[in-house]
């Protein structure tokens, strides 16, 4: 039960402490809140209390029976006590009862020392023997999951991770099963887990409060007490989550999720909080310049002497045949270095983010200079999904991209507060979840809206309709039933019953994935807009839509972009970056490739354009078929050794704590960009990160001051025509 | 002089872990001589357990001969005490509870790795094994634990002085440990 501070105020004596809370809290919230203690143990802030275990419970005089406080809500006036002499006795009986019912060897439990909360609840109550007689029972151990194993030997059934897998992540794999002292933890229907539909978010083991999920990659590596701690933020997507990163000695032991996090509020997924673990690739150590087919290590002065000799030549002769890109995945710092040395220093024009037409797309439609920073505040955050009643993903798989986005969608369902539809070209993980899914021939979602808008102009749904001039009408009646068949593959049934879904909704988000994304196409988002518009469901300005991007720092490197192309002024026309799309081999000569940690998927032609280059630098933590052409190798610190700044898919500005110092100490991306730019401006000494922030503050102040809010109804309704696919003709 | 506070030990079903703590207690064990006698224990000579006042027991009751020894204590002694979390929980040892008697037999004489030809021993110089481990309060009765696997030499560096105070050990948070 969430605290509602609207609820009217109520006052009650807990262990003779005056304490205050709101209607509607339970008595273990409003102690809690108070900073009175009450032991528990399968109650866990971020779930429904179930009041399962009976370790919070409390006497409230003028009740007959001691409760739970856990479950019991809190009245005007009560006077609770949690800490008797005759609660003392249940509570240790309780825990000897928890201790004799299953097998607990605790010298053997990787959570003892600690981790365990039943343990700790036992000490806590003195709990030097246990009176009942045992049971020891006959049970199994599954470990046949990758990343944790299932004890049922330790396990309290306290139920934690079942309303776990159904609330936060949305799963529901877990459930108990069985009756009475028979009762178990059950995975599917009673499955091993490798066999289930488990999607290995790990959230379970996180909030077990006993050994009976435990971690393997982390298991006898050190408990927490043991492990430094170090918060900071996931960079394995776009959303950007709090993680909590444990360590010892110059070990990545654990990865937590941050409960304070805005973004996760704790959750993870398989992404990031195992896969960090498992990376064992060999990592880039140091500079190396690439002579007749060897690579020779060279000082960072000299690699650096080396690549600004070059660039000093033909940026006297043609600034432009320089190219440079850099990785989404990389700091706000380094892509400000970056495009600082490139564009302003160099002075080419061709100086990219990889990536960047993942916003670009979405800027140009909203019909404003592709350099508009409010664009950006035009979308929704993930917030939004919230309070959504009906969720529409278009080319959009968060399942496999954008994993706690998912289950976020996943418990809206789940709990049956929206409704899901997904269209999308290709199957998705969240298709068995959805109340329609529809797979459409490549290409044709434009087709798909403008379907829609004209069912809803024939049978109108809302009352905030636009009002469309007739030839306009016209023009969307066109949009028969027949042609949006063949076109879209998609059955005029389906169709329809997405427009009822959607126009029913009070409340949909659209969000868009890679599928839209790669279309490259304004007009489609122009188009999806002016459905939003016609079914009417703009509120306050904001666009109920989300985009889902590639790349941790996605947002904030797009931003930044645009302000720095805005600053030199002139503006390309178009700066949609599929990877090396730009490269033009006939007048390009230098190529600087800022890769990071990040794996692009570079095709066979990108990397057969690298070959044509004069020069190649590639800067990146791994070795990958990028190197085969580079002149000039640089290596470049990994996730947990960066020091600077991310803007998440929220907007939010969140920093990156290193985790351990960088290997070799290899100088941030940052800083060799600001090395660079030395060699060209004479200035002895680099800027600082805090100077280099400030800096960057400044710019984007000034910037963000320039310009006025969208105005979605300065969006031109027109019924774009998009192009029939093969597939739909 | 007061006279010495006569103490007996014996390690059932156990590692010997607890008692090896006890020896733990270093210079400590001088300051306790002159208060206690241990009359008879695995680490002095003296085997035969006879009246004591406390009589301190190591180990979960495994077979029939660690009944024997502890019913025998229970009657020799004045006051019990369970060292360690066998003795206490049943511990390790019961970690064979789960398993059928003759199936842990068989895993350990016959299906043993290295065995070739084996067989279980039945003489009667080999106590009988218990069907399941049992912790010692399931057999006599207990008046102290000091739990740990093992305790600390602190932990019974603090338990002898409560009893020595003429008070059962009481484990404040922070003492008590089962690991
Ligand atoms: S789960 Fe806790 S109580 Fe059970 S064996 Fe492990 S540490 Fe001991
Ligand atoms: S890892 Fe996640 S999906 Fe799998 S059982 Fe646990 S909570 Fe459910
Ligand atoms: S596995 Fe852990 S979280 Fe799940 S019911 Fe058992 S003790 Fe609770
Ligand atoms: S915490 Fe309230 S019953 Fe478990």
């Amino acid at each position: 039960m969430p605290k509602n501070d609207t609820s009217p105020e109520i006052k009650l004596t807990i262990n003779s402490k005056e304490c205050s809370g709101h209607e509607g809290q339970t008595i273990l919230e409003i102690a809690n809140d108070n900073g009175v203690y009450i032991p528990t143990l399968c109650y866990l802030k971020s779930l429904t209390p179930m009041g399962s275990c009976r370790m919070c419970v409390v006497e409230v005089e003028g009740m007959r029976k001691p409760v739970t406080s856990c479950t019991t809500p809190a009245a005007n006036g009560m006077v609770v006590h949690s800490n008797t002499e005759k609660l003392q006795t249940m509570r240790r009986m309780i825990l000897e009862l928890l201790f004799s019912e299953r097998n607990h060897f605790c010298p053997f439990c990787e959570m003892s020392g600690g981790d365990c909360e039943l343990q700790n609840k036992a000490y806590e109550n003195k709990m030097d023997h246990i009176r009942y007689p045992y049971l020891f029972p006959d049970l199994s151990v599954d470990s046949s999951h990758p990343y944790f194993v299932l004890d049922h030997n330790r396990c309290i059934l306290c139920a934690r991770c079942v309303r776990y897998c159904d609330e936060v992540e949305g799963v529901h794999t877990l459930d108990l099963g069985f009756r009475g002292h028979n009762a178990m933890v059950v995975v599917d229907l009673n499955q091993p887990f490798s066999e289930s539909s488990c999607t290995s978010c790990g959230g379970c083991v996180q909030a077990c409060p006993t050994g009976a999920l435990f971690n393997k990659l982390s298991s006898f590596r050190g408990k927490t007490k043991d492990c430094q701690m170090t918060p900071s933020i996931c960079q394995q997507c776009s959303l950007g989550c709090g993680i909590e990163v444990y360590t010892r000695g110059n070990h990545l032991v654990n990865i937590d999720g941050d409960e304070s996090s805005k973004v996760n509020h704790g959750h993870l997924c398989n992404k990031g909080r195992y896969e960090p673990l498992l990376n064992h690739k060999s990592r880039i150590l140091r500079p190396a310049v690439v002579h007749q087919g060897a690579s020779i290590e060279f000082s960072w002065d000299k690699a650096l002497d080396h690549i600004s000799y070059r660039l000093k030549r033909l940026k006297a002769k043609d600034p432009n045949s320089i190219y440079a890109y850099i990785s989404p995945k990389m700091t706000n710092e380094a892509i400000f270095s970056f495009m600082h040395f490139f564009r302003n220093i160099i002075g080419t024009s061709n100086a990219y983010l990889f990536g960047s037409y993942q916003y670009n797309t979405f800027a140009q439609a909203l019909n404003k200079p592709n350099t508009e920073y409010s664009v950006l505040n035009m979308e929704s955050d993930m917030s939004r999904l919230d309070d959504s009643d009906c969720i529409i993903l278009m080319g959009a798989d968060p399942g496999k991209t954008h994993k706690v986005l998912a289950s976020r969608v996943r418990s809206r369902i789940r709990q049956q507060k929206a409704k899901l539809i997904i269209i999308n070209d290709n199957k998705s993980q969240l298709d068995d979840m959805a109340d329609i899914h529809v797979t459409l021939h490549t290409g044709t979602d434009g087709t798909l809206l403008n379907s829609l808008i004209s069912l809803d102009l024939t049978s109108p749904s809302s009352k905030q309709q636009v009002e469309l001039p007739y030839s306009l009408r016209e023009e969307f009646n066109q949009y028969t039933p027949e042609y949006a068949e063949k076109v879209t593959g998609i059955s005029w049934d389906k169709i329809v019953q997405i427009s009822k879904m959607i126009s029913r909704a009070k409340d949909p988000v659209f969000v868009f994935g890679r599928g839209l994304a790669k279309q490259n196409n304004p007009q489609l988002f122009q188009t999806l807009i002016n459905f939003i518009r016609q079914v009417g469901r703009i509120q306050n300005g904001k666009l109920p839509i989300l985009g889902l991007r590639h790349g941790a720092n996605a947002r904030g490197a797009f931003e930044i972009d645009m302000m720095m192309r805005q600053e030199i002024g002139g503006a390309p026309e178009d700066f949609s970056v599929r990877l090396l799309e730009k490269v033009n081999a006939e007048d390009a000569k230098f190529l600087f490739l800022a890769l990071g940690d990040d794996e692009l998927p570079f095709l066979d032609k990108d990397i057969q354009k690298m070959g044509q280059m004069d020069f190649l630098v590639v800067q990146s933590s791994y070795p990958s078929d990028a190197l085969n052409h580079a002149e000039v190798i640089l290596p470049s610190p990994v996730w947990y050794e960066k020091t600077g700044t991310m803007g998440n898919a929220l907007g939010q500005k969140q920093a990156l704590t290193p985790v351990f110092e960088p290997q070799n100490q290899i100088p941030q991306e940052w800083e060799v960009f600001a090395e660079l730019a030395k060699r060209f401006t004479g200035d002895k000494s680099t800027l600082s990160i805090e100077q280099t922030q400030a800096k960057l503050e400044e710019i984007q102040t000034a910037y963000r001051a320039k310009f006025a809010p969208v105005n979605v109804d300065a969006i031109p309704f027109q019924c774009v025509s998009f192009p029939e696919t093969e597939e739909g003709r | 002089m007061a006279a010495k506070v006569k103490v007996a030990t014996v390690w059932l079903g156990g590692c010997s872990g607890c008692h090896m703590s006890f020896l733990d207690l270093d210079e400590r064990l001088v300051e306790l001589a002159g208060l206690i006698e241990i009359v008879a224990s695995p680490i002095v000579d003296v085997k035969e357990i006879p009246p004591v006042d406390v009589g301190i027991v190591e180990g979960a009751v495994c077979n029939k001969e660690n009944e024997e020894v502890l019913l025998h204590m229970r009657k020799q002694c004045k006051i019990l005490v369970a060292i360690g979390d066998c003795a206490a929980y049943a511990g390790v040892p019961a970690m064979r509870n789960q398993f059928k008697r003759e199936d842990v037999l068989d895993r350990a004489y016959v299906d043993a790795e290295s065995t070739l030809i084996g067989e279980i021993p039945h003489s009667a110089e080999v106590p009988e094994l218990m069907k399941k481990v049992k912790a010692i309060k399931d057999v006599v009765k207990v008046d102290a634990y000091i739990p740990g696997c093992p305790p600390s030499a602190d932990d019974i560096y603090y338990a002898l002085t409560e009893l020595l105070a003429g008070r059962i050990p009481e484990w404040p948070e922070g003492m008590l440990h089962f690991d």
